[in-house]
């Protein structure tokens, strides 16, 4: 497919083609082979917070395409599912695509009635038709066409097969002409509620239902600012106590009545085998396997992240590569062709652009995020994260949070700035805060963690299991506390998990590029300016005195060298580079294994980046990232400094 | 119950020291009223609760006192919690969960006269319904009413 970027072709009549449907269904896939244009694809629910936008081809015109967020009703419940429905707000006449997971067709179809109501032309795609087959499921596409009255697609979105079908359907989108006919209560209570509502894109019954169901979303749309809020209030809580149930509940279960019956006419069961696959993914949840597929999975991440990346790949790098070759061949060049000795230093001397800021990047931690990039994007496509949800339920409830919680916390593993994003997908604003409060304390990003490793892998196992432990015991303690003080409520926990997978490689190798292009470009800058900043300080002696004013706090309380200031430093911008600069330290050789534990639990527990700061300001307020760095940073010291006390006393080490 | 020692029966729920007292909520042990014999109430012990999520074979076959009722029609129902590993039940009645809880499970399909299958109780529960597979608290469970 071709990929028209021209800006005359965004204002031609060019009708939006807006791909809709559940979490994990495959639209992102079926919006990649469309646009050509490769889409970060997240295997669990609610990380598609924004929505991404496209042009394909479509009969030598460029027609452009919307992929949404999943959602589950186009009555949304959360943020994510309000972007959606503002989509089909927003473009006139739109045509929809809906993607079902032909497997799983009983929810999708819960969607498509609500279409059916909305009175939008669309397509409804049975994509993932391969893992239907696998499990016996077969489905009558002629015989659903013709029931809802639209055009159906049966689609593999991963190997391309029905999306030629799929764009030449196009054009044929239709309005569905299935309609439901819901209970008399209901039926009087959309009659009613019509005569209150503006025409808009869409239909009038359709607004009717989504009022019904959740009156309060749909009436702060600005649409509807001049009708009459208090009559529908009133006759939404008369209905509801007509009926005596809540009316999400009602008008879904009607709905679902009549998709079974649709089902019944459409859909055959033979007799599936259970793969292997799915049989490993109960695996992953058993009370005591799942433990040690755990611990087999964290021993395999280290010896890949650790041992190889931080290792091998570094040793490689940094020091056959960079310090015996590139990095005297690049002083000999500047110290011959540029004479003066202040440039020559920004360039190649301590705190040199060359010598710190593009070796540290590029041969320390672009191998370590590189491989870490790859586990983890196996790791997500595989539907494995989602599964530590089960496991790591009561570890959660105990500091006033539930399993759900487990995402941003192990995505803070992969950027804690986009973790904190989707604490979104947290329902209660008491859990978001919690959440992002342990991301900046104690989760430490991928790049962070690589280089952690490394430095831990050369101190064997005692330090690394005091290490855990006191970052857990942290993070468990200060959850706990914080569950004390943040005021607010607990959200249930009902959380879908979606199937166990084989990753494909290429996909993979994809996200891991997507990715490691995104830390070149953001990333490095900020080792510029980290070093640049250094560098001043040192050249007007500002270093220096910063050193002596803080020895009290690093050579007193933390005993360690006055050197690790300037990584602390660093740190504040992000935390991968101070954690780089302990890197370095440890690696000359002027820290002692104690003091090299101690400064990795004070980088652990250190300021969240810049970044991170200002997405807690985005997101919570000024108030609450003031709060967080003021209790993170005195604590990280103090937690140190403590640490430091007892190995000493205790003489460990 | 009745203590082993004596043979004293008495009720646990009524007695002020295992409720009432400020530490009772997280006190293990029972005393017999009439004998002052220590029973260790396993449920109350984070230690022995850990264990059994652990090793779930160590669980006493005993378990503890089954919850059912019947519907109109007088079938009898028992909450999802108590439905064995890999059976498929009808949901038959939901109406002790919150609205909340009803709109969310029923956007996943999970409506009374749905077929749902418990794939595992610990260490969090996770049922399926359809090719839907949920995890959710033990408590949410415990509401949801099913033929046996
Ligand atoms: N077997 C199979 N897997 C698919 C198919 N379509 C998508 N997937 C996989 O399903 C997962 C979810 O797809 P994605 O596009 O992210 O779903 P979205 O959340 O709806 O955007 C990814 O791991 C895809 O590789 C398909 O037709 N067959």
């Amino acid at each position: 497919m071709h990929h028209h970027d021209s800006p005359n072709n965004i204002h031609t009549d060019n009708v939006p083609v807006v791909l809709i449907g559940n979490p994990n269904v495959g639209k992102s896939v079926i919006f990649g082979a469309l646009t050509g244009r490769h889409v970060i694809i997240a295997n669990y629910p609610g990380t598609t917070v924004e929505f991404t936008q496209g042009t394909f081809n479509l009969n030598g015109k460029s027609r452009s395409v919307i992929d949404t967020p999943g959602i589950h009703s186009i009555v949304p419940f959360s943020d994510d599912e309000r972007v959606t429905r503002d989509i089909l707000f927003s473009n006139k006449s739109s045509t929809i695509i809906q993607v079902a997971d032909t497997k799983n067709l009983r929810r999708g179809l819960l969607i498509s009635l609500e279409l059916a109501e909305v009175a939008l032309p669309f397509i409804l795609t049975l994509n993932m038709a391969d893992e239907a087959k696998i499990r016996g499921i077969k489905v009558d596409i002629d015989k659903l066409s013709s029931i809802l009255g639209i055009p159906v697609v049966s689609t593999v979105a991963t190997s391309g097969e029905g999306i030629q079908t799929l764009v030449h359907a196009m054009d044929t989108a239709r309005t569905s002409t299935y309609k439901i006919t819901y209970s008399d209560e209901i039926e009087e209570a959309i009659t009613q509620l019509e005569t209150y509502l503006p025409q808009t894109t869409l239909s009038r019954r359709s607004m009717a239902l989504m009022i019904l169901v959740n009156p309060s979303d749909l009436l702060g749309h600005k649409t509807f600012k001049d009708v009459d809020h208090t009559a529908i209030y009133n006759l939404c809580r008369d209905t509801k106590e007509k009926i005596g149930h809540p009316l999400p509940y009602s008008i879904n279960r009607q709905r679902l009545k009549v998709v079974d019956d649709i089902l019944k006419n459409v859909v055959q069961h033979s007799s599936s085998r259970r793969f292997f696959l799915e049989e490993f993914g109960y695996w992953t949840v058993h009370p005591v396997a799942g433990w040690a597929i755990l611990s087999v999975m964290l021993y395999v991440l280290y010896l890949f992240v650790g041992v190889l990346g931080a290792g091998t790949l570094v040793d490689l790098l940094e020091v056959q590569l960079f310090e015996n070759i590139v990095n005297p061949w690049l002083t000999w060049g500047v110290e011959t062709l540029i004479p003066i000795k202040f440039i020559q230093d920004f360039l190649v001397g301590d705190y040199g652009m060359f010598t710190m800021a593009i070796t540290y990047s590029l041969a320390i931690v672009l191998p370590i995020v590189g491989t870490f990039f790859f586990a983890f994007s196996i790791l997500e496509d595989s539907g494995y994260l989602p599964r530590l949800a089960v496991m790591l339920n009561r570890a959660f409830q105990w500091i006033g949070l539930n399993g759900k919680a487990v995402l941003p916390m192990i995505l803070g593993l992969g950027c804690t700035t986009m973790a904190t994003v989707t604490t979104r997908i947290l329902e209660t604003r008491k859990e978001r805060l919690q959440v992002t409060l342990l991301l900046a304390l104690g989760v430490p990003c991928s790049a962070q963690l690589g280089v952690m490793l490394g430095m831990i892998a050369d101190l064997g196992t005692t330090a690394t299991v005091i290490w855990g432990s006191v970052v857990m015991s942290t993070l468990l303690a200060v959850g706990y506390l914080a569950n004390q003080v943040i005021p607010g409520q607990k959200s249930d926990f009902i959380f879908e998990l979606p199937p166990m997978r084989v990753p494909s490689l290429s996909n993979i190798l994809m996200k891991t590029l997507v990715r490691l292009e995104w830390y070149l470009k953001e990333v490095i800058p900020i080792f510029v300016l980290g070093t640049a900043i250094l560098f001043i300080l040192d050249k007007i002696s500002l270093l220096y005195f910063i050193e002596q004013a803080l020895a009290p706090l690093i050579t007193g309380w933390l005993n360690l060298p006055i050197e690790v200031t300037g990584a602390f430093l660093i740190g504040f911008l992000r935390r991968d580079y101070g954690a780089a600069g302990l890197f370095a330290l440890s690696r000359d050789g002027l820290m002692s294994p104690l003091q090299i534990l101690v400064s990795l639990v004070v980088i652990t527990l250190f300021m969240p980046c810049v970044a991170n700061v200002l997405m807690i300001v985005k997101e919570y307020g000024v108030k609450f990232a003031i709060a967080v760095a003021a209790f993170v940073f005195p604590f990280a010291i103090v937690v140190g400094g403590l640490l430091n006390l007892v190995l000493r006393y205790f003489n460990i080490m | 119950m009745n203590c082993p020692l004596c043979g004293y029966e008495f009720k646990v729920e009524t007695m002020a020291c295992h409720d009432g007292c400020p530490m009772g909520s997280r006190c293990n042990l029972i005393c017999c009223p009439n004998c002052g014999y220590q029973v260790v109430d396993e449920s109350k012990s984070w230690f022995s609760n850990f264990l059994h999520d652990m090793f779930p074979f160590l669980k006493k076959t005993k378990p503890p006192q089954r919850k059912q009722k019947r519907d109109s029609k007088g079938e009898l129902l028992i909450p999802l919690t108590h439905v064995a590993v890999g059976k498929m039940v009808e949901v038959s009645d939901m109406d002790e969960l919150t609205s909340h809880r009803l709109t969310k499970l029923s956007v996943f399909g999970f409506v009374p006269g749905s077929q749902v299958e418990v794939l595992q109780h610990r260490p969090s529960p996770i049922i399926r319904i359809d090719q839907t597979e949920l995890t959710l608290s033990k408590e949410i469970l415990d509401q949801i009413w099913v033929y046996v």
